[in-house]
């Protein structure tokens, strides 16, 4: 772990310590209580030859790893703490420490880290060359790679602090001030791979550097005046890489079997024959403001008012995103037995556009000094507005039915596609019932429907028309080019349903506190058969059944069934090159 | 015979499971929220716990019990004045909170638990789905915010698929236990945490912050909603994919016009990097197209860089 957040880590720690110790009822002799286990024991993996295989997140241990855990907690007059500590290995630590003093001030500090294995792309795949007949005869497209380092073993530790505190200012009960800090931590290497096609397409496998870090700080208040709450929350989050840039040498482009045509392939290139960056993570930062009000009717409902305001920036390229947004929640019992909840947001972002600046295509040959420069607008650009109620009739405690409805529009300003302009119009619908009779039982079924008027797709459309009759050549030029069929392109594509059904049920069985049976359902059917080129269909089935028992507060036995069914479909296409 | 004993053991099957669920309604008790009469009086807690010594042992360990400390009526403070039910038994004759359900949400829980992290739990759908604060809270536990049972196996009782999916090849450590469902879910308020709700990503770059960019050159449905290529609970494809490469890819994507070339079989050496030699099959083109895009677009999720080719405008996310 770096100094700054070991630095970090101690100076929470002491002041949450500090903070409990410092309360002058800690020194009066009151009642007090105070418990404490300590746990030792180990774990090893029999994987002898693939240990490090043994999953992303459980690292086999070729040699026993003693673990050891310990837990404290305590109380005296009205502070209270606790405490708990466990080592599994060097690369998974976590504590946590919480106290409260007097119900005014109450505070969090709590470290994790956790070791993440990375999958090794072999490349292996990536080893072929094109015969141009039936003869076998060599052609002049292939596929080449090289490992810089085949031998390392790529992953990064995750470290997480966390503080959390809140103080209630004496002599106002009703104001809270909050403050919260957050920062993650990822250290280690990774795989990266970087590809030169300009002569033969050849990938290098590199071993980088991981050093990641983010901080969130966040602060607030929280007040009650008469039947109204209010509460507001600002947060500031930062990221940046500390690692160094990655660099790569990318060929030269020339023909990749004779070596010659260096001014035709080089002017379809940004760069070429030179070392260039590649991988690199920009220094972002965000802000954001929320506030809510909340006003309590009664027993009649509520109604609950929250504004969102956000901007984050990507630092290294000078871009930005603003949001701004609010939305309303509206929950009222018009009698004993029916309830009524309402729902509505309206939100704004907006995406900065960028200007691509490129070079000249084929610039300065015959046939060429083409100028594929562009503006990049953002499909981020848009304006959601979204509204559903639910209607809940209960007649007894035993019964409950209730159906809603719901509606989402999204209307990007700069991303229109096939036909569709960019918008987005999903109608839900629900309708279900519980039926509990008592404490012991209970059993919920819910069938959900969603049509969804142009899900979203990709710009660029995914089947070519046939373009010998059609391709126009480009002035003073006898080729046509891999671009020229870009526009030829047809039929809507997603992988998203225009038509959503969902059916969920579940049965609970607790006959008591120690023992428990459920079973349950889940399947989900969506369709998409709006496009004019693809039906996309995806099933998803999920029964299950489980039993716990826990006989004692140190036992608790479980097990559990499930069985998942999950199958998509659809068509791709392949690029003809017929022009 | 055979379809007779196969329709018999069928029709066995759905009479015994229904009798079983007949038999759980009438062997179940019903639920008792119970009220103190006007008329009792407080008796304090050493006679609480002369029958419920159990109950006792473990509240003493509770943060309810400490912030209550030095009261000699810790229990009445909840449960209301006990004489009357003291002395007949009867748990109608006393309050007890947690059953008590109403539509409005309110019972003597939210009388202290209130503010921010409750501020939407009437109408949540937690709050919907659940009758009471019992059905996941023990009142009287010891255990961590006396949870009924331990996270995430409370969560997974109710969320059965999410259960399934936590165990998949790819998925989130929870159940290593070194993340948990809370890390995400704010399950008072029906919200996702940490999230300024500007965008439905948000939650997911709370902590993959690399990935939040503005990017100068985008991957449109990075921005749209991370749903679309991932599935956060746990998949079978690697990286929380839902599907696997290239058939997510393609699920969007046109295939690479090279995968249709047939590969030459044998030894070869690249004609001008004679140092770059390998073995190509007949499909070869095919193996190398056909796996995994990311090997080159390794940039998905965005990049400030532009890619090599100035006809593809910078934008294959190869850098």
């Amino acid at each position: 772990m770096k100094r700054p957040f070991l630095k970090f880590l101690i100076v929470a720690t002491a002041v949450l310590f500090l903070a409990l110790f410092s309360s002058p009822a800690l020194s009066q002799e009151e009642s007090s209580f105070s418990t404490w286990s300590l746990w030792l024991g180990g774990h090893y993996t029999g994987y002898e030859d693939f240990y490090k295989k043994v999953g992303e997140f459980n690292r086999g241990e070729k040699e026993a790893m003693p673990e050891v855990s310990l837990s404290y907690s305590g109380y005296k007059e009205d502070q209270s703490w606790d405490f708990f500590g466990h080592y599994y290995d060097p690369k998974r630590i976590s504590f946590n420490l919480s106290g409260r003093s007097k119900d005014v001030f109450s505070g969090k500090v709590s470290y994790r880290s956790f070791y993440r294995q990375r999958a090794t792309d072999l490349l292996e795949n990536l080893m072929a060359r094109e015969a141009v007949n039936q003869e076998n005869k060599p052609g002049g497209k292939m596929f080449t790679y090289e490992h810089e380092d085949p031998d390392a073993d790529f992953g990064y530790t995750r470290h997480e602090i966390k503080t959390d505190f809140k103080v209630k200012i004496p002599g106002s009960a009703n104001l809270i001030l909050k403050a919260f800090h957050r920062s993650i931590l990822e250290k280690g290497d990774d795989q990266k791979v970087v590809s030169m096609h300009c002569s033969s397409c050849h990938m290098v496998s590199k071993s980088a550097e991981v050093d990641r870090r983010t901080h969130t700080t966040s602060a607030g208040a929280e007040a009650t005046a008469g039947p109204v709450l209010f509460s507001y929350l600002g947060s500031y989050r930062t990221f940046k890489s500390e690692a160094p840039s990655l660099v790569a040498f990318y060929d030269t482009a020339e023909h990749p079997v004779l070596g010659t045509m260096r001014d035709e392939f080089g002017t379809r290139t940004v760069f070429n024959g030179e070392e260039v960056p590649f991988g690199q993570t920009p220094e972002t930062e965000k802000v954001s403001h929320r506030l809510k009000v909340k006003t309590d009717m009664g027993k009649k409902g509520n109604i609950l008012g929250s504004f969102t305001n956000s901007q984050a920036k990507n630092k290294s390229a000078g871009l930005k995103v603003q949001s701004n947004g609010g939305g309303l929640k509206y929950v009222v019992s018009p009698s004993r037995k029916t309830k009524i909840v309402a729902l509505a947001s309206l939100s704004r972002i907006e995406s900065d556009e960028t200007e691509i600046d490129l070079p000249l295509w084929r610039d300065g040959l015959t046939g060429g000094d083409q100028d594929f420069s562009w503006t990049r607008y953002s499909n981020l650009t848009r304006t959601v507005a979204k509204g559903s109620a639910e209607f809940i009739y209960q007649p007894s405690r035993k019964y409950r039915v209730f159906i809603s409805a719901g509606y989402e529009g999204t209307e990007r300003d700069d991303f229109p596609y096939f036909e569709a302009k960019g918008k987005t119009t999903k109608l839900k619908a629900s309708v279900g019932g519980k039926y509990r009779p008592n404490s012991r039982f209970w059993g919920r079924i819910k069938y959900s429907f969603e049509n969804v008027d142009d899900p979203f797709s990709p710009y660029e459309q995914m089947f070519e028309k046939a373009g010998k009759d059609v391709l126009k050549k480009l002035d003073n030029n006898t080729w046509y080019y891999y671009f020229q069929r870009d526009n030829l392109r047809y039929g809507s594509v997603t992988n998203q349903p225009s038509n959503l059904h969902g059916v969920e049920l579940n049965l609970n069985f607790r006959p008591n506190h120690k023992a428990s049976l459920s079973a349950g359902l889940k399947a989900s059917l969506g369709t998409n058969n709006d496009t004019d080129s693809l039906d996309f269909e995806r099933t998803q089935l999920q029964p299950q059944i489980s039993a716990n028992f826990a006989p004692t507060p140190m036992w608790n036995l479980f097990g559990s069934l499930a069985y998942f069914y999950d199958k998509s479909s659809g068509l791709a296409a392949v690029a003809m090159m017929d022009g | 015979m055979l379809k007779f004993l196969k329709r018999f053991s069928f029709k066995g099957s759905v009479g015994a499971i229904l009798a079983c669920i007949l038999g759980f309604f009438f062997l179940s008790s019903v639920y008792v929220a119970g009220e103190s009469p006007p008329d009792a009086v407080q008796v304090g807690d050493e006679l609480c716990s002369a029958c419920h010594d159990e109950v006792n042992q473990s509240f003493q360990k509770n943060i309810h019990a400490r912030l209550a400390v030095g009261d000699e009526n810790t229990c009445e403070a909840c449960h209301g004045p006990g004489s009357k039910h003291a002395e007949e038994g009867d748990p109608a004759l006393i309050y007890n909170a947690p059953k008590d359900y109403t539509t409005t949400g309110k019972n003597l829980c939210t009388t202290c638990h209130q503010g921010r992290a409750f501020n939407s739990w009437h109408g949540s759908t937690h709050f919907e789905a659940a009758e009471g604060c019992s059905d996941c809270h023990k009142i009287h536990s010891e255990e961590k915010h006396l949870l009924a049972k331990q996270e995430p196996q409370l969560c997974f009782d109710c969320h059965t698929l999410k259960r399934s999916q936590a165990r998949m090849p790819s998925h989130h450590p929870v159940m290593e236990g070194l993340i948990s469902c809370l890390d995400c879910h704010s399950v008072h308020s029906g919200d996702v945490k940490y999230t300024v709700g500007d965008e439905s990503r948000e939650l997911c770059l709370s902590c993959h912050t690399s990935l939040q960019g503005p990017f100068i050159f985008e991957h449109e449905p990075v921005n749209e909603d991370c749903g679309i290529c991932h599935d956060p609970h746990g998949t079978i494809a690697d990286k929380l994919l839902i599907q696997n490469e290239p058939f997510l890819c393609l699920s969007c994507h046109p295939m690479h016009f090279h995968v249709t070339l047939v590969g030459y079989e044998g030894k070869f050496s690249a004609p001008i990097h004679p140092e770059r030699t390998g073995i190509s099959t007949r499909d070869g083109m095919k193996q190398a197209m056909l796996t995994k895009c990311t090997q080159c677009h390794s940039e998905v999720h965005g990049s400030d860089l532009p890619s090599q080719s100035i006809s593809g405008a910078g934008r294959a996310l190869t850098r």
